[in-house]
């Protein structure tokens, strides 16, 4: 074949390609010892589109997930749109310390990264990405995650049955270890009430009363609460 | 030169790199590496550093410790981890305990291999089973005179239930028992959830605020000096 054929074949190429149309492997690790991570919500989307952001108020949507770990909200609202989802990737709820991943994911010409996850147990904690530019380079990429606070519920830290709707008080479970009960209440106050860094749990040691239901040497943290490693391809 | 006399230099170099008479040896690499401790109130046990042919981590987040890990994050000895690394490419153990502030150097030495990995790991005194460092860290591209610079992460071993008593905690904040046998935690390893202390509720706790970290244990500084 003659040499400018060549070339104009390859420039043809590059150029279907210009919308950097990314491929991606995604692995998301828990990092903490006793948090669970519930159904996770991976997205991605333009620039103009953000789950939360951290010091504005979060969306009744976000709210949603925060407090009762309940995606519906944020999936409607981004089937509005044309971001690309992938909706509960671990199949359930992400156990302390284990990881779940996304492979092959053809994210098209959607050029930033955002996902979310309830914190359980927390009033209204979650770990979330807002926004991460995936580059176009290809390569191996790690982003470490905060846990955040909406800052739609007190944090009372009390187990309550009825805790994940919108509105009512309570953590809705605390699932993997004995809990306490009975608790007073550590607050009832919102302080912030836009997303910021989640001031994390207090807990305490008793387990019939005192101001929480949670454990304090057991439901606590430090950030970050989870590691995100994504192979763009 | 052209290419025959090219061709034939690098066949006879291959051949005598293959053996002959002269031993080939290997070009060492030389890694100078400081810890720096950069806690409040906890000292570091003596740090073993290990330099592997593999990319194998020592533990990883989510799997249970090996019975040599929990000894070292729960007693801070670290014999028994060296021991168990099967062909090394090179270990070395920190002689003295680093305290809060003060950094110390070490240095690995080993021939080339095709894959260099790094493990430095060391407990946190003051408490039950907590360890800080990292494994599996290449240094495959490290040029001469290249350093880099990593704050590492304090891990739970989860095999020690974080009681943080006087019994069960082997540093100066209490002289109680190192290493036992039982598993009485998660038994899995994950990221240290932080002490919680006798002043903020836990009342088995003998530790103080003082005691307290974040995340970040160990400051590690890694130059290859040859």
């Amino acid at each position: 074949m003659r040499i400018k054929t060549t070339l104009s074949i390859l420039l043809a190429l590059t150029a279907s390609h210009g919308a950097h149309a990314a491929h991606l492997d995604i692995a998301l690790t828990n990092l903490t010892q006793n948090i669970v991570f519930t159904p996770l919500l991976v997205v991605a989307h333009d620039s103009a589109t953000h789950l939360f952001e951290v010091g504005q108020p979060a969306s009744d949507n976000v709210q949603a997930m925060a407090e009762g770990g309940d995606l519906s909200g944020l999936v409607a609202q981004l089937d509005q749109t044309a971001a690309v989802m992938r909706v509960n990737p671990a199949e359930g709820p992400l156990m302390p310390a284990m990881t779940t991943m996304i492979e092959a994911w053809e994210t098209g010409s959607q050029q930033y990264l955002s996902l979310a996850a309830m914190l359980l147990p927390t009033n209204d904690g979650f770990v979330g990405l807002d926004a991460w530019m995936i580059p176009a380079t290809p390569g191996t990429y790690i982003v470490m995650l905060n846990g955040y606070d909406a800052g739609t519920e007190a944090n009372d830290e009390l187990v309550s049955a009825t805790g994940g709707m919108p509105g009512n008080p309570g953590i809705p479970d605390a699932p993997l270890f004995e809990h306490g009960a009975q608790g007073l209440g550590v607050t009832a106050t919102v302080t912030n009430a836009t997303v910021h860094i989640h001031p994390g749990n207090l807990g305490d040691s008793d387990l019939m009363g005192g101001p929480s239901d949670l454990i304090n040497n057991v439901h606590r943290w430090l950030n970050p609460v989870a590691k995100l490693v994504i192979t763009v391809h | 030169m052209n290419k025959t006399t090219f061709l034939t230099i690098l066949l006879l170099s291959s051949l005598s790199a293959c053996g002959g008479k002269e031993k080939m040896t290997k070009p060492e690499r030389v890694f100078d590496i400081t810890l720096t401790n950069v806690t409040a109130n906890q000292p570091l046990s003596p740090a073993a550093l290990v330099l592997l042919s593999t990319a194998d981590p020592l533990w990883q987040v989510g799997m249970s410790a090996s019975i040599e890990l929990e000894g070292l994050a729960e007693s801070g000895h670290s014999m028994g981890l060296l021991a168990s690394v099967s062909d090394p490419l090179a270990t070395v153990s920190a002689t003295e305990v680093l305290m809060p502030g003060h950094s110390q150097v070490l240095h690995l030495q080993a021939s080339h291999a095709e894959t260099m990995t790094l493990t430095v790991v060391s407990m946190l005194a003051n408490t039950n089973d907590a360890f800080t460092g990292v494994t599996g860290l290449s240094l495959m591209d490290m040029e001469v005179g290249q350093t880099v610079r990593h704050l590492l992460p304090i891990y739970d071993a989860g095999t020690e239930a974080n009681t943080e008593a006087l019994a069960d905690v082997p540093g100066p904040a209490a002289g109680g028992e190192g290493y036992n046998s039982a598993r009485d935690d998660v038994d899995y390893v994950a990221y240290h959830p932080g002490v919680v202390t006798s002043v903020d509720g836990l009342s088995t706790s003998v530790l103080d605020g003082s005691h307290k970290f974040d995340q970040g244990g160990v400051i590690v500084l890694i130059e290859r000096s040859q």
